[in-house]
């Protein structure tokens, strides 16, 4: 403990006391700790050889006499300065505690005292922090020998302490283990815990999916429900329904022109049911960028080609959910280690890796099927692409754009091999007619009342352009309260698969209820763009918002089901709109891209430069001077040689005095002397079984068989020496015991301290 | 091996288990962490240490005599080393109070030794039950320095104690004696008691009066004395019913049903001993042995193998010895008349029973 207390003590001290200046010039603070730590343990050893000879407190001076060389010789020598300070420090503080009274209480309350005083340095002056591997080696032992001073006080209460080697012990694990500066980081447990809630709840979904799968008529959905929706008060799920797979960023990255600083914004894709790969939109659009003159480079401010793997998770349909604007779905077989059920597995194995040409398939989608899409990703809310919808509505269609250029604008663009995916004929029915023949379905305004025309007149009415009157409509109606708490239609048969329901529901929601979610904003922007004129559809499905860090997989919640209006507009094709209050317009989350041409911040981070290592100057060995080897050696030949001389003295000083005091002693202290070493000779030979119990016949015993007479002899004078009544015999010196007497001790005893004397 | 632990010093441990953890999570660095470590390996140290003076713990006990004799005093001592370079700290000593008495060492006495120290306690011992069992040290217990835990464990190297049972005057009470001598039909081929011959011979100075014919020597006119025969006396035949039950530990209530079995035995032989009556014992001593006991020596025999040698060495034998019970209660031994004495008496049966 001592030992413990000292080390770390002295650590402790050099941490308070000295500055970092200080210790910058040439004076390293864990080479005096290892200095000082290391003097403390050579007189700590010298201590415990010297006190085979003399008493412990003369000991520990005598101990102090090879450290007094060490300075002496370190005074001639520039060499290690640091062991000047660290010698001193280790005579001072043996010494302080050599002569402490009550040393073992004095430390155990040193220990409570250096904790708090560790604790302070380290909470206010916020240093011991653990840059050093000294820091460690405090708190190490300052936990250690606090916890040796509770046992002692708390559990022995005053008796023999557990054996110090157990604390020692606990002090060497405790250096190997690595210590970090930061707190405990409790996320990994917290992520492992969500981990576990997760799986438990899919397993319950899992569990309550094949049950609802087993028991229900087969229209279970969750979420995800067509247009089947009427409106009326919905709760949330946090039932995973899709898995989202992909390699690509899960966020685009710009440059905010304010700040100029590179920025993040997630990416949000919307995933429509029902629709499958909507080829002939992807004819338009391709007019529509070639109408505006894009090459690859424009067209990439506001498209790009993208891919995706969607897996069915807690779903039971027959549409196929793909990302809007998908322009090549094949079915990808199963999920990724996720169970499915019956209809999932014979549909996936079907159709693995088959092309899906329609939006509704004739067999049922279950949890684990999957499939494989390639959309053209669209920022709808970038400004290019706005300007370019605006000059498309008043500009003439191409006349050379043919199906050949197309194919070949196609892959300019994005790389899309048009002509495996649309055939000749699709490309030309997408031609001039736009969306021909579905044109009724889409303006169809049946059940729109007096008041829900008068309000589509006020909003989309003048000479307004299609795309304003769709932005004016989306910005009216998000305006309304969401509310998932909403009320439906007129009756229970309002819904979104037909005009009229939608109308209800429109109706309800923009003059009775004036809240909604949203099956409400979609119903009214359809109705209201299709009573402006514009053909307008609603389009089920997910809208899903990516997270900022990127995964293996995205699960999209019930919560995520969603429809949105969709407008047609000249010459463009079908646009999206988000009227729902509760989610951002495309505008909000756009990506922020500028046009070739336009300044653009730079992309590169400024590396700083990593300066060169400086040399502390007297760091190198100066040119001429002493090789260290020698020097070491210098120093500690003189020291090791004092210890030796100063052991040689001590054991012939101490023959010397036993030899004085015996010719100077009585004839009764010479007995006495003689017995005690024929005693510890024979204790000698007897090895460890011998328990001496005060009675000199077991000594005899022990002795062997030619002296053993003699020593009873010599035994017997011995108790007439010890035990004579002091008044009935001659007390004079000499009295007691004869001459004869004390040279038969003294032979005796010569005799068993012979080394060749034979048992 | 067996575990204690204390709850109210577990509580505070983990009470400042929980704080270094909290306060790990808020400060970083060794000032937080070697403390929480410290606290956090308490346990798995303390396990080890212990373990580790166990491993090294050597127990060496013994009695001074081979035999010993219920109730009477001996010297015992046991030698305790510690061969590990740990010390072992308040280590307690755990005694067989329920069947011996060790006067100057306590139960739960603790002791504390040094790196390679050895210590020799020594004692008087009395043991308790008649039998073949340890005595002594049964265990040692270790605790860790903060009496989280304490952990028994048996002594390394136990000491088993053959105790004979005194001869006593347990079974005189019980017998019906001369019922049992009037009905036994068995003879010893040893002992012979003397009974007036046919064949005569003058009378001689010393011959009982009661040999002299007198209706011949008043018909001769001399004294004629009948020349006595020898007739080999009659015995008593005791089966030692033990108990056999291979699972069994030997727990007090075996220990006291085996001093009863044996002292009972034992003093109803030296019992019909004493009168001159051979008694025939038949017992299980790994086989079913039959022998009998006429004369001081063969007692004795009998006597120094009974406290260690009355066992099966399989169900075979065990099963044997009850046709055999069986077959002499039957008197499938014509006439033969003796003492059925269990070990473990079943249900409303006596720990003995007369057979006649």
């Amino acid at each position: 403990m001592e030992i413990l207390l000292l080390s770390s003590g002295g650590s402790g001290g050099v941490y308070a006391l000295w500055s970092d200046a200080s210790l910058s010039e040439g004076f390293s603070r864990g080479s005096f700790v290892a200095a000082f730590t290391l003097f403390f343990f050579l007189t700590a050893f010298l201590e415990t050889v010297f006190r085979l000879f003399v008493s412990s407190r003369s000991s520990a001076l005598l101990a102090l006499l090879p450290a007094s060389l060490l300075v002496l010789l370190l005074q001639n020598t520039d060499f290690l300065p640091i062991l000047t300070p660290a010698v001193i420090a280790t005579v001072v503080l043996r010494l302080f505690f050599s002569l402490l009274i009550r040393r073992d209480l004095l430390l155990h309350c040193a220990a409570f005292l250096m904790d708090g005083a560790a604790l302070f340095l380290y909470l206010h002056e916020h240093i011991l922090a653990g840059e050093y591997a000294t820091d460690k080696l405090l708190f190490v032992a300052l936990a250690v020998m606090t916890l040796s001073s509770m046992q002692q006080i708390l559990i022995e209460r005053g008796g023999k302490p557990f054996p110090l080697y157990y604390f020692v012990l606990l002090g060497i694990l405790l250096m190997w283990i690595p210590m970090k500066t930061e707190p405990i980081d409790w996320t990994p447990v917290a992520d492992a815990g969500a981990r576990f809630a997760r799986k438990v709840t899919d397993l319950a979904d899992g569990m309550t999916y094949f049950l609802s799968s087993s028991f229900d008529d087969g229209t279970y959905t969750a979420g995800y429900s067509s247009l089947g929706e009427t409106g009326g008060a919905i709760a949330g799920s946090d039932r995973t329904e899709l898995i989202l797979r992909t390699d690509e960023k899960p966020f685009y990255t710009y440059t905010d022109p304010g700040s100029s600083q590179k920025k993040r914004v997630r990416r949000t894709l919307y995933l429509a049911g029902g629709r499958g790969a909507d080829t002939r939109q992807l004819a338009r659009f391709l007019r529509f960028l070639y109408a505006g003159g894009m090459d690859r480079a424009h067209a990439a401010v506001f498209s790009r080609l993208s891919e995706i793997r969607v897996e069915y998770a807690y779903l039971d349909t027959f549409d196929e959910i793909a990302p809007a604007g998908s322009v090549l779905l094949s079915s990808g077989g199963t999920g990724s280690g996720d169970a499915q059920g019956e209809g999932g597995e014979s549909d996936a194995s079907m159709n693995d890796g088959a092309g899906i040409s329609s939006g509704v398939s004739p067999t049922r989608h279950r949890k684990g099927y999957a499939l494989d899409a390639e959309y053209l990703d669209i920022d709808y809310g970038s400004p290019a692409l706005i300007a370019l919808i605006r000059e498309a509505e008043n500009s003439a269609v191409p006349k050379d754009f043919s199906y050949e250029k197309a194919c070949e604008y196609a892959r300019e663009l994005y790389g899309i091999r048009l002509g495996d995916i649309l055939t000749r004929e699709e490309f030309e029915e997408s031609d001039e007619e736009g969306i021909g023949s579905d044109l009724p379905l889409y303006t169809d305004t049946s059940g729109a009342g007096s008041r829900m025309k008068e309000l589509a007149q006020e909003l989309a009415g003048g000479d307004l352009d299609d795309y304003e009157k769709c932005r004016r409509i989306e910005a009216y109606l998000r305006q309304y309260a969401y509310d998932m708490n909403a009320e439906g239609g007129s009756g229970p048969h309002f819904d979104m698969k037909s005009t009229e329901g939608m109308a209800n529901l429109a109706d309800r929601f923009l003059f009775e209820t004036g809240s909604g979610y949203c099956v409400h904003f979609t119903s009214s922007m359809v109705m209201l763009l299709r009573l402006a004129g514009i053909p307008a559809r609603a389009v089920p499905g997910y809208r899903y918002v990516f997270p900022f860090e990127q995964r293996g997989s995205y699960e999209v919640a019930g919560n995520c089901a969603h429809v949105w209006p969709e407008a047609y507009l000249e010459n463009v094709g079908w646009v999206p709109f988000e009227p729902t209050a509760a989610y951002r317009t495309a505008a909000e989350y756009t990506w922020h891209r500028e046009a070739p041409g336009a300044a653009s911040s730079s992309e590169e981070y400024e590396t700083p430069e990593t300066p060169e290592p400086e040399i502390a100057p007297g760091s190198q060995t100066a040119a001429g001077s002493e090789d260290p080897a020698v020097q070491i050696l210098r120093i500690a030949a003189p020291v090791i040689l004092s210890i030796l001389a100063l052991l040689a003295a001590l054991a012939a000083g101490s023959r010397l005095i036993i030899r004085m005091r015996y010719r100077l002693a009585s004839p009764e202290e010479k007995l006495i002397m003689d017995v005690e070493r024929i005693k510890k000779q024979l204790r000698r030979r007897s090895g460890e079984g011998f328990v001496d119990r005060g009675l000199m016949s077991d000594y005899v015993s022990l002795a062997p068989e030619d002296v053993r007479d003699d020593v009873r002899r010599v035994f017997r004078a011995y108790y007439r020496v010890i035990y004579g009544n002091p008044g009935a015999l001659d007390t004079r010196p000499g009295a007691c015991v004869s001459a004869q007497e004390n040279e038969l001790a003294r032979r005796v005893a010569e005799r068993l301290t012979a080394p060749n004397h034979s048992t | 091996m067996k575990l204690l632990l204390h709850p109210r010093n577990l509580i505070l441990y983990f009470l400042v288990a929980a704080g270094s953890v909290a306060f790990s999570s808020f400060y970083g660095g060794p000032a937080s962490f070697a403390w929480l470590y410290a606290v956090l390996l308490l346990i798995p140290l303390s396990a080890l240490y212990i373990l580790a003076n166990y491993a090294f713990l050597r127990v060496y006990q013994e009695i001074e005599v081979h035999r010993v004799v219920r109730g009477e005093d001996h010297r015992y001592s046991a030698k305790i080393e510690n061969a590990f370079i740990l010390p072992i700290h308040n280590m307690g000593i755990r005694l067989y109070s329920d069947r011996c008495s060790l006067y100057e060492i306590e139960d739960g006495q603790k002791l504390s030794l040094a790196p390679h120290e050895s210590r020799e306690l020594t004692s008087g011992i009395s043991c308790k039950y008649a039998g073949s069992y340890d005595v002594g040290i049964c265990g040692v217990d270790f605790t860790d320095p903060f009496g989280l835990f304490t952990v028994i464990l048996d002594v390394p190297y136990s000491f088993r104690a053959v105790v004979s049972p005194p001869v006593t005057d347990l079974a005189d009470t019980v017998l019906d004696l001369e019922n049992l001598y009037n009905s036994s039909f068995v003879k010893s081929s040893r002992l012979a008691e003397d009974t007036p011959g046919s064949d005569m011979r003058p009378y001689q100075q010393g011959d009982p009066l009661n040999a002299v014919n007198w209706k011949v020597s008043a018909r001769l006119g001399e004294m004629v004395t009948r020349i006595p025969d020898k007739m080999e006396k009659r015995t008593v035949t005791i089966l030692m019913q033990a108990a056999y039950d291979p699972s069994r530990e030997p727990d007090l209530e075996f220990l006291q049903r085996r001093d009863y079995f044996l002292e009972f035995a034992v003093s109803a032989a030296f019992h019909f001993a004493g009168q001159g009556v051979p008694v025939r014992l038949l017992y299980p001593a790994g086989r079913i042995v039959d022998r009998t006991i006429d004369s001081y020596e063969t007692f004795m025999d009998f006597y120094n193998t009974a406290a260690d040698g009355i066992f099966y060495y399989s169900k075979e034998e065990f099963e044997q010895f009850q046709a055999l019970s069986q077959d002499l209660r039957n008197s499938a031994y014509d006439n033969a008349a003796g003492i059925l004495i269990r070990e473990d008496p079943g249900p409303g049966q006596n720990n003995f029973t007369i057979i006649e």
